[in-house]
């Protein structure tokens, strides 16, 4: 919401208003909130004849601009039914937007009265509580249910939660969390129960696999084996030409490898072991592979990875993990002998002294749950412990009795069929499938300070970890001391510190940025032949790094608008032709403004995704600017709208602004258009795969071209394409008048102009965020001060989540 | 390692399919009372949604002779255009139906909501209305649930839900809220054959016990919530209620599944094979009409949107332009609306195959055709246009259908419903209005 205008009023007006407002509040806590009344009166008198003179003539019985109609308003704003109308005039109003700059404007008195009038009617709405419902419980959503799950059972998953149906977002804030959005059916429920089933029962089959560890005899491996011929006297080329003896181990030149025969490819996770060193940095590359048959001698490999090999004189472990997904169906589904082969890719020589392949590596499971070799009488109380703990983490608070009880049940009774681990298993299913996993907000069966301890541990988590809280948290609750500040802050502190944090920074990110669109639009190969996809991959990787570098290590917020930095890695900063970054992790490198490349505007996840594919996309940058950005996005556009005319002769050749402008010509059209257009004309500067351009390139299909007219030419059987340029547009006046000329420019009027805009934009989706819920006129004051703190501390967001979490409205979830 | 039964060739189970499957209504009971086993046959419906509208350039643009959509001609003496050709041999077990549309739906401003409102015609107003109503696929299949053993079968190139805005799903139960689409070529053929698959089968036991346990779990929450809390809760009770009464239902049809081996059926199929894809869909409806696994599907053949999985899908059969740029750029270039023809004729073709594999499977006195009715149509004629629906019905001359003509209705006059309404009718639901009809009987194309 963009009430600049509101703030100041609120200041010349605090001592009479304030006033007034005591004595309200008195009224309101002696009495009860019946005796709030409607300034009826004033509204005929005074605010009426103003909404005539001024408005009615475009929103009354003749015309409804906008769909808003005046006339006929309810004047009650506390009990009526058009308050949602006067949420739309006050705003409108106070922003100067309504009356428009070309119609009669109110005079300084008159303004005056109409603005009072609806400040003191608003304000009796908050006294008189919400005409909104708002509700705590909320289901979990996918993304949580997949780090709940993780956090809870201790293993990787794979794609099983993908059976569940995708969030709806809030149309308010583009969040998926908000309690009312998330609603479920049968169909919902019973996929959800099939992932649960999907997920244990390959923890089950994972945990009663045998290891086996395969190790190379490399002591006794003779490097110098007889010569062997082909039956035509062909040599036939040693395995072991570039391998040679070195004491108690061997010595593999460059390109060299060594074969291990395995009894059998691993069912879950493998590690492949090297006790090695080698002279300078290189890599040892795994692969598995086999003989295709006895009488096909040719070899298949599918190549597992690649350890680094560090340089050094002393000699050190290295362990590949690896999974049988990344295997291909030939190695999982057959079973002929298979061998494992490393190759020595480094340029100098590798000294290796043991090779293992350790298959069915399900130690860590196995640990989490009971081990094979405990006594009966450790068994039992290792049994009620794991019980108890998970189920304080999985229904977040303290269990009862009643709790215990009978999930033990459900562990005895399977322990009749299966072993102690899997019948804990069983029992840690049925955990998993109740509602008080499912659902936030329940309350406990405590009461009282013990309840407001977990529910705040819970809230925390959900919010900074998008996940259940960790024992440390629970812990604190237990002890009754979450909801003291200093104790508070202090976990906040170390939440954000925890690499848990980041999902909520991701997450978040996914939903505000809507960088989903990245993946939605396939950049176009005629125009751009050199795109791989993979850049993808790496510019999604740039907009996190750079979020979290906010959202965790507390750098400006407004780093996001603009910065000397960016987040890339060598191959990211070779595609934005950036120098002199080496290496494949990603890192952050000082840009000039030259490069054009700071903050997210000019990011490619944006660029890109605001394209369609083969051009920018001058009106989705811009609605994406002011939705994301500047939390003011524009309203939809009407049903009907006659797409672009795109018979006008010499449509190919008009520039951008000139398509536009013929597309708003109209003035229905254009008053909505004039608070779009202007954002996106900036961004004109880069093409649709996200790389800077100082020319619009068309390409269209050759049988399109004039050329083609002439008689007697053959129309070829492949599309030829033709590629003509146009002139970049990236001038472009923005809705307050302030004319910007290019990126760097915008940039700049962003940060000089409307930071209050964006950082309000921000704070709210935030608070939103943490409360799972949409927000609304009560929490009003709370968004002021919290954008006020925030502004101060520097754009600090560690800061600002900090004080939202102390603020009562998040510590009693209203 | 035994391979599982999707693996074998797809063209083998194309013959070879009559002798397979099972069929409930045997021929040989010819000689029998016939008119009552006749009249026992069951009857089907499928729903058919493709996005955008259809290419419609004007006359005077030299595109207008072959790819405009809606034949030439009116009534019996029409004639099918390029686009629609693949149709020609079905026309008289069809009617193209002009002038239809969904007025409610038109009045919610926000062109999006189109394909949301395609079987509901439901006014969907952005930031207001937060449900959809009851989709006609849904009406029928309630009114039938329990004697089949799915009581219908959602499906959709996408899957899931989606979003009021951006559907991924056609079928909307009786409170308005989305049912999942299925998506999955093997999931649903492991829907349709669960007693084939014993892991199947432990998996329905195992969800009867944990719904027993919820059952007992929920009871514990409701103190101490608030009333909107209440009504949280209470939904989830009302699924958990739904889901049970399904799995029971899944458990009893399991139990019902005769010794036939499920049929062959190459499942190993990507949405992006496009034509393998969407025939393999068809397939599995043709397979369920005719082994009464459900009387009632829907498919989404692909969603609106510049953003949407299935956008590129022209792409791949091997057009330039996307869905999207197909239907929003058609009056570029000289050759548009020929583009987004060639789409239209794809589509027509695969709805060709369809026709023909329930054509030429006998069933009772004539072929399985005949009691299913089949409806195919966009939620708009030209891209965001929500009037004169291009409409094709195919079948169900044994439910009423007066199969062969080209019709146009007075758009002012007539509302889509009205006819969901009489195919509601034609599946023996006694249903008198549907979303928002008006009553019409719809006489020249059900009698």
């Amino acid at each position: 919401m963009n009430s600049n205008g509101w703030n100041g009023w609120i200041s010349s007006f605090a001592k009479p208003v304030a006033g007034l407002v005591l004595l309200l509040v008195l009224v309101g806590s002696v009495q009860g909130r019946e005796d709030i009344k409607s300034d009826l009166d004033g509204f005929s008198q005074t605010v009426k004849p103003l909404l005539q003179k001024y408005c009615v003539d475009c929103h009354g019985p003749d015309k409804q601009k906008g769909d808003m109609r005046l006339d006929e308003i309810d004047p009650d704003v506390v009990r009526g039914r058009s308050f949602d109308q006067w949420e739309d005039v006050r705003e409108a109003f106070n922003s100067g937007e309504m009356p428009p700059k070309e119609k009669a404007q109110p005079t300084d008195a008159e303004r005056d009265l109409m603005t009072r009038w609806m400040d003191v009617e608003f304000k009796k709405v908050k006294l008189h509580g919400s005409t909104k419902k708002r509700g705590g419980v909320r289901r979990l959503t996918r993304y949580e249910l997949k780090y709940a799950f993780e956090d809870l059972l201790g293993f990787p998953l794979r794609n099983e939660i993908d059976r569940l149906p995708e969030e709806g977002t809030s149309i308010e804030t583009g969040l998926k969390n908000n309690s009312r959005m998330l609603m479920i059916s049968s169909p919902h429920l019973e996929s959800y129960l099939d992932v649960v089933m999907t997920i244990i029962e390959r923890m089950k089959e994972i945990a009663v696999f045998e290891p086996f560890v395969t190790r190379a005899d490399i002591a006794n491996l003779d490097v110098d084996p007889p010569l062997k011929y082909t039956s035509e006297k062909k040599k036939i080329t040693p395995a072991l030409a570039k391998v040679s003896r070195a004491g108690s181990g061997i010595v593999i030149e460059k390109g060299g490898y060594l074969d291990l025969n395995i009894t059998s490819i691993s069912k879950c996770k493998s590690q492949t072991s090297l006790v090695a060193k080698a002279g300078s940095r290189g890599g040892v590359e795994v692969a598995m592979g086999f003989q295709r048959s006895d009488v096909d001698t040719r070899l298949t490999f599918c190549r597992m990875g690649t350890i680094d090999i560090a340089e050094g004189d002393e000699l050190r472990d290295y362990i590949l993990e690896s999974y049988p997904e990344g295997l291909t169906e030939e190695f999982t589904k057959g079973d002929r002998p298979f061998f494992l082969r490393i190759t020595n890719r480094g340029a100098q020589n590798l000294y290796l002294e043991s090779l293992e392949y350790r298959g069915n590596v399900n130690m860590e499971l196995v640990n989490t749950l009971i081990p094979h070799d405990l006594r009966e009488s450790e068994a039992d109380w290792q049994v009620r412990s794991k019980i108890a703990s998970f189920v304080t983490k999985a229904f977040r608070r303290t269990p009862t009795e009643v709790e215990l009880k009978k999930y033990h049940q459900v562990y005895e009774l399977h322990a009749k069929e299966e072993s102690p681990a899997l019948a804990l298993l069983s029992a840690y299913k049925e955990i998993l499938c109740s509602p008080k996993f499912f659902y936030l907000g329940l309350s406990g069966n405590l009461g009282g300070k013990e309840d407001a301890n977990f529910k705040l541990a819970e809230r925390l988590a959900f919010f900074l970890w998008c996940s259940v809280p960790d024992e440390t948290l629970l812990k604190v609750a237990v002890e009754g001391v979450l909801t003291q500040p200093s104790e508070l802050n202090s976990q906040v502190k170390r939440m954000l510190k925890d690499e848990k944090s980041r999902r909520w920074a991701e997450r978040f990110a996914d939903q505000w940025l809507q960088t989903a669109l990245l993946g939605n639009v396939a950049v176009d190969r005629n125009y751009y032949p050199k795109f791989k996809d993979t850049i993808k991959d790496l510019m999604q990787r740039e907009t996190y790094e750079a979020v979290n570098d906010v959202f965790r290590n507390g750098s400006s917020a407004l780093n996001l608008l603009k910065a000397d930095h960016v987040f890339v890695n060598q191959t990211l900063a070779a595609f934005y032709k950036l120098k002199g970054v080496r290496g494949e992790e990603f890192q952050k490198v000082a840009v000039d403004e030259k490069s054009q490349r700071g903050g997210l505007l000019t990011q490619g996840t944006f660029l890109i995704g605001n394209s369609d594919g083969m051009n920018s996309h001058a009106i989705l940058r811009g609605v994406w600017l002011a939705d994301v950005i500047l939390h003011d996005p524009p309203p939809d556009p009407p049903a009907n709208v006659p797409p672009l005319d795109e018979s006008i002769p010499g449509f190919n050749k008009m520039t951008l602004n000139q398509k536009l402008f013929a597309h708003r010509d109209n003035e229905a059209c254009r008053s909505c258009h004039r608070k779009i257009d202007p954002w996106g004309i900036p961004f004109e500067g880069f093409d649709a795969s996200g790389l800077r351009r100082t020319k619009v390139l068309v390409v269209s299909r050759a049988s399109d071209s004039p050329k083609d007219q002439t008689k007697g030419r053959k129309k070829a059987k492949k599309p030829v394409f033709d590629k003509s340029y146009l002139e970049i547009e990236r001038k472009s006046t923005l809705p307050d008048g302030v004319e910007v000329d290019g990126i760097e420019k915008l940039k700049e009027y962003l940060i000089n102009h409307r930071k209050r805009d964006f950082a309000k934009g921000l704070v709210e989706r935030i608070l939103a965020y943490g409360l799972s819920r949409d927000l609304d006129f009560h929490d009003e004051e709370l968004v002021n001060e919290l954008v006020d703190h925030f502004e101060a501390s520097g754009y600090s967001v560690p800061e600002l989540i900090e004080e939202i979490v102390s603020s009562e409205t998040f510590s009693k979830r209203k | 390692m035994a391979s599982k039964s999707w693996h074998f060739e797809r063209r083998t189970f194309l013959r070879g399919a009559g002798v397979t499957l099972g069929l409930p209504f045997l021929n040989a009971m010819a000689g029998a009372s016939e008119s009552k086993t006749l009249a026992a046959l069951p009857k089907r419906a499928a729903f058919i949604f493709f996005p955008n509208g259809v290419s419609l350039p004007t006359e005077k643009d030299p595109q207008h002779e072959d790819w405009y959509w809606f034949p030439k001609g009116e009534g019996r003496n029409y004639e099918f255009r390029k686009s629609q050709e693949a149709l020609n041999p079905y026309r008289e077990d069809l009617s193209v139906v002009s002038g239809l549309s969904h007025p409610l739906n038109r009045n919610s401003g926000d062109a999006h909501v189109n394909p949301t409102g395609f079987l509901t015609s439901k006014e969907m107003i952005k930031g207001k209305t937060a449900l959809n109503s009851i989709s006609i696929d849904q009406a029928i299949a309630n009114h039938h649930a329990g004697k089949t053993q799915l009581a219908s079968m959602p499906l959709s190139t996408v899957g899931g839900v989606g979003s009021l805005t951006r559907n991924y799903t056609l079928s909307y139960d009786k409170d308005g809220k989305g049912i999942p689409a299925w998506s999955n070529l093997k999931e649903i053929y492991e829907r349709m054959y669960v007693a084939s698959n014993p892991a199947a089968l432990a998996r329905l036991k195992g969800k009867t016990h944990l719904l027993n346990e919820i059952h007992e779990d929920a009871k514990d929450l409701s103190r101490n919530l608030g009333k909107e809390d209440q009504g949280t809760l209470e939904e989830y009770l009302q699924a958990v209620s739904e889901l049970e009464k399904k799995i029971e239902n899944d458990r009893l049809w399991a139990k019902k599944e005769s010794a036939t081996a499920p049929p062959e059926i190459q499942l190993d199929i990507e949405f992006t094979d496009v034509e393998n894809y969407m025939r393999t869909m068809y397939d599995l409806m043709y397979i369920a009409f005719k082994s009464d696994i459900s009387r009632v599907a829907t498919y989404q053949i692909a969603s609106e949107g510049g953003t949407a999985p299935t956008n590129n899908l022209s792409k791949r059969i091997g057009l330039t332009q996307d869905l999207h740029q197909l239907s929003h750029s058609a009056a570029k270039g000289k050759e548009g609306f020929k583009d987004w023809g060639i789409w239209d004729q794809f589509v027509a073709k695969q709805l060709a195959y369809f026709i023909n594999r329930l054509k030429e499977t006998p069933e009772g006195d004539g072929s399985l055709l005949d009691r299913t009715l089949i409806f195919q149509g966009a939620a708009t004629s030209r891209v965001h246009d929500n009037t004169n629906f291009p409409i094709i019905m195919a079948g169900g001359k044994q439910m009423g259908h007066k199969a062969g003509q080209f019709i146009t209705y007075d758009e002012k006059q007539n509302a889509l419903s009205n006819l969901f309404a009489r195919i509601g009718n034609a599946m023996d639901v006694p249903m008198e209005k549907f979303g928002d009809s008006s009553g019409i009987p719809m006489s020249e194309l059900f009698g």
